[in-house]
């Protein structure tokens, strides 16, 4: 009898374990970044997880390591929530359109997604405003947009956030098409499907397939780098240090 | 003085009552889990409409909840203006087709002319009312294909000539970045400059990125630019589109059997678009899958329902059929295959052979269930902020 009781102890304790689907929070960070930074956004009863991710060589690297990500956190009875900011939401894409795994993945959440490449790519201005890694200097639209497929998101749906703001040196945004915030335009941070110049992310053209503007059309002050956690304040995951 | 409780005999531990709690525990604990974590439903057929009806243990009599109201698709070119549902509603409007079968319309550009580059004319770094546009005529390049890079230079709009002072390719190396500049020559074509490549004659081993850089005087200062696109030398081609097709209807889908011979086993990803037989774009698809050496199809699902949706008829013909295979641990990690540049053309087929029934699986159910347990991130429905 003593025995039966350890094992139905055993078993009440371990039960919750599976019971309760664990919700994870994917931060994944910019170009030539190795993950998402000091600053997460914290949602009651979930666990954040900065995803570390190497976006300072190579596209490849980057979208192996998001799959492994993917693979800890996603599966099972878990539940994913993706934070991606900038070139992570290219990452995100690529590792969405490559891989077969069925992942367990709630929505994509982008701010300022460079997931359409940059006009600044082969430009002057593209160490400037992203770092200086080797990554850098290969992100351009052609580099991104015929790179992998980006309809193929899984079903997952991609919610979008885009600035409008001045980010220095200032004259670059010349060399973006329609709004930008001085390191992506909004035809890469709205997930359309062309390079075309956009006004806002709400405008009626083609996007890439299940990308979906979210809680505002642009946020014309916000620069790239204030972007960074637009969409994480938007979500709740933050109250204090939001722009 | 209040009596002090009874303490029971040191060997007596646990009692009855200790037991009858922790069986009763472990009975509660149970049954939660059985309501929470039991394993997916069950794998549903790819064309199964969606139960109206849970399932619940042999002989319990347990009330079916409502089937949840029916959603439309989103629109095949995306939403305009701001979306607003909640989680799952956008979950199950992005899921009526299946992730890798979907509309195709005439205007989804980046599937109809996949190797259509992306460069835009931009405006010189000094002014002064030049722009310019560096190009080419592809971003793949397949064996003895030849890229033909272009450089156009205008100001205020009008083509004017420009100087060529650096131009090379660049085999680029991710892990040595030890790049040695291969020259190239520029040559007038109409109002443009342009040099034609010919990465065969590197003689590499496998897929490589390989950057073009120009630098070039417009008369009021110098101007740099760069562009990159991705060889498939012979030799590192993993599988070629034999030309053998066959056609089937399969539970209400149209299923066409592309034959390829695959020379590096592994994780492919392969594209392809359906026209109608007016000539217009249906439906795309996309094969993702292991293939072994050898001879092998790979499937191309076109659901029943966008073919349904699109009130297209047949025969059908594919289009831009292209492939890659993963190679992940290797960079560039996708090596292509050379696109198909042949001609496929289905069987007639009524248009009642077709389902309209909506896209299932035992995924998209697991995905329904954690989205509707999760109430905490509301996506598009959330309230955000005031705009800045």
């Amino acid at each position: 009898m003593k025995k039966l009781l350890q094992l139905a102890i055993a078993a009440l304790l371990a039960i919750p374990m599976t019971a309760n689907a664990g919700v994870f929070d994917i931060h994944v960070g910019g170009i030539c970044s190795t993950n998402f930074g000091p600053t997460l956004g914290q949602w009651a009863g979930e666990t954040s997880v900065n995803a570390p991710i190497d976006q300072r060589d190579s596209m490849a690297t980057a979208t192996s390591q998001m799959a492994n990500t993917l693979n800890t956190f996603c599966t099972g009875s878990n539940l994913c929530y993706v934070y991606v900011y900038s070139n992570g939401g290219a990452v995100m894409s690529r590792t969405l359109a490559l891989f077969s795994t069925s992942w367990n993945i709630a929505y994509v959440a982008a701010a300022a997604s460079n997931e359409g490449g940059s006009e600044l790519g082969g430009t002057g201005f593209i160490g400037e405003v992203f770092g200086g890694c080797t990554l850098a200097g290969h992100i351009g639209t052609s580099d991104h947009r015929n790179g992998w497929n980006h309809n193929d998101s899984h079903g997952i749906v991609t919610g979008m956030v885009a600035g409008n703001g001045f980010l220095a040196p200032f004259i670059q945004s010349s060399v973006l098409p329609g709004h930008d915030d001085g390191a992506v335009s909004t035809a890469s941070a709205g997930g359309y499907a062309s390079t075309t110049g956009r006004g806002t992310i709400c405008e009626a053209a083609p996007k890439y397939t299940n990308h979906q503007a979210w809680y505002s059309c642009e946020y014309g002050s916000l620069n790239h780098t204030q972007m960074k956690l637009k969409m994480i304040c938007n979500e709740g995951g933050l109250t204090t240090g939001c722009p | 003085m209040r009596p002090r409780r009874k303490q029971p005999p040191a060997g007596a531990w646990p009692g009855r009552w200790s037991i009858a709690i922790a069986v009763g525990a472990l009975v509660v604990a149970a049954t939660v889990w059985w309501h929470t974590a039991r394993a997916p439903l069950p794998a549903a057929s790819a064309r199964a409409a969606l139960p109206a009806v849970s399932g619940g243990s042999p002989g319990a009599a347990r009330v079916a909840p409502l089937p949840p109201p029916p959603v439309t698709p989103y629109p095949v070119h995306g939403t305009a203006g701001l979306s607003s549902d909640d989680p799952l509603t956008a979950y199950r409007k992005a899921n009526i087709y299946p992730p890798t079968s979907r509309p195709l319309t005439k205007d989804q550009l980046d599937l109809l002319k996949p190797n259509t580059r992306h460069e835009v004319e931009r405006p010189a770094d000094h002014g002064l009312g030049v722009s310019y546009l560096f190009t080419a005529d592809r971003y793949f390049v397949i064996a003895d294909e030849t890229l033909t890079a272009t450089l156009e230079v205008r100001r205020n709009g009008k083509p004017i000539p420009a100087t060529i002072t650096q131009a090379y390719a660049a085999v680029l190396d991710p892990v040595t970045h030890d790049e040695h500049p291969i020259p190239l020559a520029f040559a007038p074509s109409g109002s443009r400059l342009a040099a034609t490549f010919a990465p065969a004659k590197l003689g590499l081993p496998r897929q490589a990125a390989i950057g073009m850089y120009v630098e070039f005087d417009h008369g009021a200062g110098t101007q740099r630019a760069h562009f990159d696109f991705q060889y498939t030398p012979s030799g590192g081609i993993p599988a070629r589109f034999t030309g053998v097709f066959h056609d089937v209807i399969d539970a209400g889908s149209l299923v066409i059997h592309a034959g390829v011979e695959v020379t590096s086993p592994g994780h492919y990803v392969i594209d392809a678009n359906l026209f109608d037989a007016a000539d217009q774009p249906v439906a795309w698809s996309r094969f993702k899958g292991e293939l072994a050496a050898g001879t092998h199809d790979a499937d191309l699902l076109f659901f029943g329902k966008v073919i349904i949706d699109a009130n297209a008829h047949g025969p059908f013909h594919l289009g831009q059929l292209r492939g890659a295979r993963y190679a992940p641990g290797r960079d560039p990690d996708l090596e292509q295959m050379p696109s198909f540049t042949g001609s496929f053309t289905t069987k007639p087929y009524a248009t009642d052979v077709f389902s309209d029934a909506e896209y299932d699986s035992a995924e998209k159910q697991r995905m329904i269930e954690l989205l509707g347990n999760d109430r905490t991130h509301r996506g598009g429905a959330g309230r955000g902020d005031a705009p800045h």
